[in-house]
């Protein structure tokens, strides 16, 4: 009996709270998001007076969910983050998960009860079902890494709070095989192999190769076919990359698509085997050095956030630009943004990517703050998202330029 | 080492043990001296086994204190006891499965082997080849894991473990209830050796006899209270008793008729069978019937036991009991025994009778649950459960108390009371009285007689002849697979007659 | 002190309950009552009605005495079944009744294989989770890695409108509750987890009893794969992955011991998914940094499991 009276007692005890909290809780969002809000405009007017007053005051909270917040990608994106959260009048939630769809629906339902009125997600793998938990609760949604095509929606309607995805690779795979290509020819190398993932997994490998390989073949330097692994896991590809390479002998560089660094540089670390590597990591300066890695490289993980910031801004405050229809990337009815992809292929590439492209202090990187509020309609009534694509599709040398 | 007799070497003073609110050991002032065996007799619950354990460090001490040659002794642990001259043979099993013999025997002292941090293995078999002789053991293979030799085997061993350092207290805590005639007997023996070495030993059991033929003085307690010490010259069954249970026992221990009829309908049936133990046995258990098994442990009665309730499968032969409407029904599985009103009381009562963290209201409801229709309510539960604890007064704090708290006698009357409770007509009880008290025992004989009475047939495997005697309409006697003799009730029959078919 | 002996009787409860209490009184502090929006509430309730389902089918496991480890990967498989099946007929009630037959026949398998060929449970379920996920990750390799629903709009309500989650946890949580409490299965499964002997000699049928524990398993297994379909959108190579250890971490919060027996309660499982879910779910919404979020978690989740072990020590010392 006293086993049922206790459960009894907290049962009733937390529907009470859950009612009380309710009331509350509505209350207190509300006050504090007034109490924020107030301060950041106090905060904005005092370093941007000099902008038109188009804002309104109110501060933008966006939530990101992305696989981990702890790796050099994650590091780079809050670095940013930080940055226009103190020049600009938004506010960021972060959440994580794993390649899990089902979790992926949790970060975004939690930042949405945490009061987030956009989300920028990493992933683009449960983009229905994601789309529809934030078209049910009216919150923006736009994907950073990866570009949206209509066959993703699988025939469904992807709603007005669909934002778009962020064509990566600068949206020109034929010049990036280009350019990875340029800093092969350069090393004197010349009998060529590339590993990539599985196409089903990373569709744009085979154009960004073909260009690489034409490249390279007209200059007479052996190319072979892209070999895919079989699988996602760090095993599968080391152990095609070991396979690949002990087939041919005469091979004197890889180009690791399949995450060089991590996954492809182990197999080969040791061999004369030298690597062009898609994929950054700190250890680039020192294989670099060794003479092991030709040429490195990464998305710009900083663009593709600016540009769907951008996006959300602009759609939160219920303005469109112009050209939004005939977008250079749109993919059908879907807007994309686009992100380039800085190649390093040598120490002063690796200098300017450090200081421009993934500095601790946003300031410095390669999106400013008055930079991606010219591409933002309340603040310039004239930008378009042909402005927000150039912004954000700088390649190293210009975002140089920009900066110096 | 000391080897002056009836010096007084250890003392309790005012020692009290609570559980709790429960006081277990209520101020118990006692003194040993050397050269002697004490026997400490009580009731189930009295505190025998607590002052035992306080005194090997099993458990620590509430309050009062105690003294080792007039200092105060106070262990830290079991192993600290034994630096002091104290080792105990417990009521559980004290050895490890796994372990060999050696290993058992040197558990926790390895150390002495060890060459570099190298356990010389052969050195310690040896060792523990000579330990196991000393007590006369000798067909022991120390090296084959403890698992494999019968319980009897592995106390004398933990028997042997706690000889090997050579103690000046030697406790002797329920370990006979699980031994047969020849384990007993080379327990005996030893406390007998080290009494006339100059050695004490507490001895603690539940039978009265062994306690009356081995013991110099016998403390009694009631309640976690001494309330009496006597000494061989004025040992008095009779009065031992009544101080143990605080009134008088009535002569009419077992059953007092003679009369060994029954009713003529046959309950259950073995015809010739015959598997790995059992060897072509026959036997009938009529309606009203109490037969007795006996039997040495290893004579195949227990394994007859488990084939009659369907545990054990038969290879040739038949068991049919009376079903419903007079049938006769074939039983080759625990559901056709059931189904025949036919329930078990396994001797091992923790492992196999009783589900120990359950509780009691579980653990009786189990056999009955076949029969409580597809939803069971929880006020039906309850009501049986109270029914059963009422009806065997079962000492309990609630009937939610989990089984394993319990001390033997009541854990004994709640597997007893799980095949009253589902109406079984047919009960095998195997050692039904082991490890239980004289009170419990007496309840438990008053109720057997009085089933037998209602018209239940009962089984009882027994390795105590006296209650078989005392109790059975016939007695089948049993040794290597086969039944050799049958007694029915008679006045005049005695263990030596029974015996003599048994060896 | 009558109070002290009520708290010793009850100490399971008070861990159960006790640790969701404290959990929710925590986080309505941190998020100043955030977690109680009404929007809150309807996403608490999808995102633990995956979990909450398979916890409550595995209560019967783990009291039993089995340790299952292949209840993601099954239920990635389930999702892959109901949506090729959909994708064929359109028609949600026999894709889900297929999803049941495919994961009552693989725990069936573990049955098979644990209570006739001998095995170790939990060797059994380690086979089924590389069988299941194998199958997930090769028919994903014939299809571009992805397996898009055709007709998402007929299960995507499961998703959006949270009543289904709600009715559906309610009526399975109301079946475990009934099965688990009041019928000789539940008792007869509880006995089993501490004393499979004495169960048998008392009439349980320990075969029979197992069949049952894992047929309902399966069930809740392959119900549940539905909402983890509907909620993902499509079928990926990750689907479920995990979702074992979720329900152990669940039902261990709960206050469940994993080796089974008498202490066991489907309470477990309810109070220790809704604690589990508020865990992530609180963290989140009270803006907790991403990079400790882990940390927090495992603290959080040692102190909970502190409180539950002491209970087991206090049979320790006790009269005999």
């Amino acid at each position: 009996m006293k086993k049922k009276v206790i459960s009894v007692i907290l049962t009733a005890a937390m529907t009470g709270m859950m009612f009380a909290g309710c009331g509350s809780g509505t209350e207190n969002t509300g006050n504090s998001g007034e109490g924020t809000a107030s301060e950041a405009v106090g905060g904005t007017e005092s370093t941007q007076t000099a902008d038109n007053g188009a804002s309104s005051g109110e501060t933008y909270k966006i939530g990101i969910v992305m696989y981990q917040w702890t790796d050099a990608q994650g590091t780079n994106i809050q670095n940013f983050c930080n940055y226009l959260e103190e020049n600009m009048n938004v506010e960021f939630e972060y959440e994580s998960t794993f390649y899990d769809d089902d979790a992926q629906v949790s970060c975004v339902e939690n930042l949405i009860s945490a009061g987030c009125k956009a989300i920028i997600s990493g992933y683009d793998t449960n983009i229905v079902a994601a789309m529809s938990t934030c078209a049910d609760a009216g919150v923006y949604y736009a994907v950073a890494l990866d570009h949206i095509t209509e066959d993703d929606f699988a025939g469904a309607d992807p709603g007005e709070y669909f934002l778009g995805g962020t064509k990566q690779f600068g949206g020109d795979l034929a010049e990036l095989g280009k350019e990875y290509a340029d800093a092969v020819a350069d090393a004197g190398i010349q009998n060529v192999g590339g590993i990539s993932f599985p196409e089903w997994a990373f569709t744009d490998a085979p154009e960004i190769y073909a260009s690489f390989q034409s490249e390279l073949s007209a200059q007479g330097i052996t190319v072979q076919d892209l070999t895919f692994t079989p699988g996602m896991t760090s095993d599968e590809v080391q152990q095609a990359a070991k396979d690949l390479v002990n087939q041919n002998p005469d091979m004197d560089a890889l180009f690791g698509m399949a995450s060089g660094l991590d996954y492809v540089y182990p197999a080969i670390q040791g061999s004369d085997v030298k690597l062009i590597a898609m994929g950054y990591d700190t250890s680039v300066a020192s294989l670099m050095d060794s003479g092991a890695l030709l040429a490195a490289g990464n998305n710009n993980h900083t663009q593709a956030v600016a540009s769907c910031v951008a996006r959300i801004i602009n759609a939160l405050e219920g303005n469109s630009y112009p050209d939004a229809a005939s977008g250079t990337y749109n993919e059908g009815s879907i807007v994309n943004g686009v992100a380039g992809y800085p190649v390093i292929s040598n120490k002063e590439d690796l200098d300017n990517y450090m200081n421009y492209v993934i500095p601790e202090d946003g300031a410095k990187g390669c999106v400013t703050v008055d930079e991606l509020k010219n591409c933002i309609i309340s603040y310039n009534p004239d930008a378009t998202l042909a402005d927000l694509n150039e912004l954000t599709n700088r390649s190293l040398s210009e975002i140089v330029e920009a900066r110096q | 080492m000391d080897n002056k007799k009836n010096e007084v070497f250890f003392e309790t003073k005012k020692l009290t043990k609570k559980f709790g609110e429960v006081v277990a050991v209520n101020q118990v002032d006692m003194v040993i001296r050397t050269g002697e065996i004490r026997g400490l007799i009580g009731e189930n619950g009295s505190g025998k086994s607590t002052i035992s354990s306080m005194i090997s460090a099993i458990h620590t001490v509430t309050d009062g204190e105690m003294l080792l040659y007039g200092t105060p002794y106070k262990p830290k642990d079991p192993g600290d006891a034994r630096a002091h001259g104290i080792t105990m043979i417990v009521q559980e099993m004290g050895t490890i499965d796994g372990l060999t013999i050696a290993e058992n025997i040197f558990v926790g002292d390895e150390k002495r082997f060890a060459h570099h941090g190298i356990i010389n293995r052969d050195e310690m078999n040896r060792e523990a080849e000579k330990v196991l002789k000393n007590i006369g053991v000798t067909d022991v293979d120390v090296r084959k894991p403890a698992s494999s030799y019968s319980l009897e085997t592995r106390k004398l061993v933990e028997v042997a473990k706690s000889l090997y350092y050579d103690p000046i207290l030697f406790i002797v805590d329920e370990t006979t209830t699980a031994l047969s005639q020849n384990g007993r007997k080379i327990i005996y023996r030893i406390i007998h050796e080290l009494r006339d070495k100059g050695k004490a030993v507490l001895f603690i059991s539940h039978d009265l006899e062994e306690l009356i033929n081995n013991c110099d003085v016998l403390t009694v307690l009631r309640d976690g209270k001494m309330v009496d010490t006597i000494e061989k010259a004025d040992f008095d069954e009779n009065r031992i008793k009544h101080s143990m249970v605080g009134r008088e026992i009535k002569g009419d221990y077992y059953r007092s008729d003679f009369d060994g009829t029954h009713g003529e309908k046959v309950m259950l049936h073995a015809e010739h069978i015959s598997n790995e133990v059992l060897h072509d046995v026959s036997i009938t258990l009529h309606e009203g019937e109490i037969l007795g098994l006996a039997g040495l442990s290893g004579c195949g009665m227990h394994q007859l036991g488990r084939a009659l309730f369907g545990l054990d499968k038969v290879k040739e032969g038949r068991i049919t009991a009376a079903g419903e409407a007079g049938s006769e029904v074939s039983i080759s599985s625990v559901q056709d025994a059931l189904n025949c009103r036919i329930g078990y009381i396994s001797k091992d009562r923790d492992k196999e009778a009783l589900v120990l963290p359950a509780s009691i209201k579980e653990n009786l409801l189990l056999p009955n649950l076949r029969k409580m229709g597809a939803l069971i309510s929880p006020r039906r539960e309850k009501e049986y459960a109270q029914k059963q604890i009422d009806f065997l007064a079962i000492k309990c704090s609630s009937m939610n108390q989990a089984v394993g708290e319990l001390s033997g006698g009541n854990k004994q009357k709640v597997s007893f009371g799980k095949w009253i409770g589902n109406n079984s007509k047919i009960i095998i009880m195997d050692s039904p009285t082991r490890g239980v008290d004289i009170g419990v025992k007496t309840t438990m004989y008053q109720l057997i007689a009085r089933m037998k009475k209602e018209g239940y047939s009962i089984l009882i495997i027994s390795e105590e002849m006296p209650e078989l005697i005392g109790m059975c309409d016939k007695i089948l006697v049993m040794k290597d697979g086969k039944v050799t003799n049958a007694f029915n009730r008679d006045e005049t029959l005695s263990e030596q007659q029974i015996i003599e078919y048994m060896i | 002190m009558k109070s002290i002996t009520f708290i010793k009787r009850n100490r399971n409860n008070l861990v159960c309950y006790g640790s969701l209490a404290l959990v929710i009184v925590l986080f309505a502090i941190i998020t100043k009552g955030q977690i109680f929006s009404a929007y809150n509430l309807k996403s608490l309730a999808g995102q633990m009605v995956v979990l909450m389902i398979i916890s409550i089918g595995m209560i019967f496991m783990f009291a039993h005495g089995t340790v299952d480890i292949a209840s993601g990967a099954v239920a990635g498989l389930c999702t892959m079944i109901i949506t090729l099946v959909l994708n064929a007929t359109g028609n949600v009630p026999v894709s889900v009744l297929a999803a049941i037959v495919t994961a009552v026949a693989l725990y069936l398998f573990m049955w098979f294989v644990t209570a006739y060929l001998g095995l170790m449970s939990i060797i059994a379920s380690l086979a089924v989770m590389f069988i299941a996920r194998g199958l997930v990750t090769y028919i994903l390799s014939l299809n571009d890695g992805r397996i898009n629903i055709i007709h998402y709009d007929m299960i995507q309500p499961l998703k959006s409108n949270v009543a289904y989650a709600l009715i559906a946890m309610a009526v399975v949580a109301v079946i475990g509750i009934l099965l688990f409490n009041y019928t000789r299965l539940g008792k007869y499964c509880k006995a089993i987890g501490d004393n499979p002997i004495s169960a048998e000699q008392s009439g349980a049928r320990l075969k029979l009893v197992k069949f049952w524990c894992y047929v309902i398993a399966g069930c809740c297994v392959g119900l549940a794969s539905l909402f983890l379909l509907a909620r993902s959108g499509n079928v990926g190579k990750n689907i479920g992955s995990g979702t074992e250890m979720d329900v152990m971490v669940a039902v261990i919060l709960g206050g469940m011991n994993l080796n089974g027996g008498t202490k066991s309660r489907i309470g477990a499982a309810i109070a220790g998914v809704i604690t589990n879910t508020l865990l992530s779910n609180g963290l989140t919404i009270a803006g907790v940094n991403q990079t400790y979020i882990t940390l927090v978690k495992g603290i959080i989740f040692i102190v909970i499991i502190g409180m539950t072990l002491r209970q087991n020590k206090s049979v320790a010392e006790m009269p005999r």
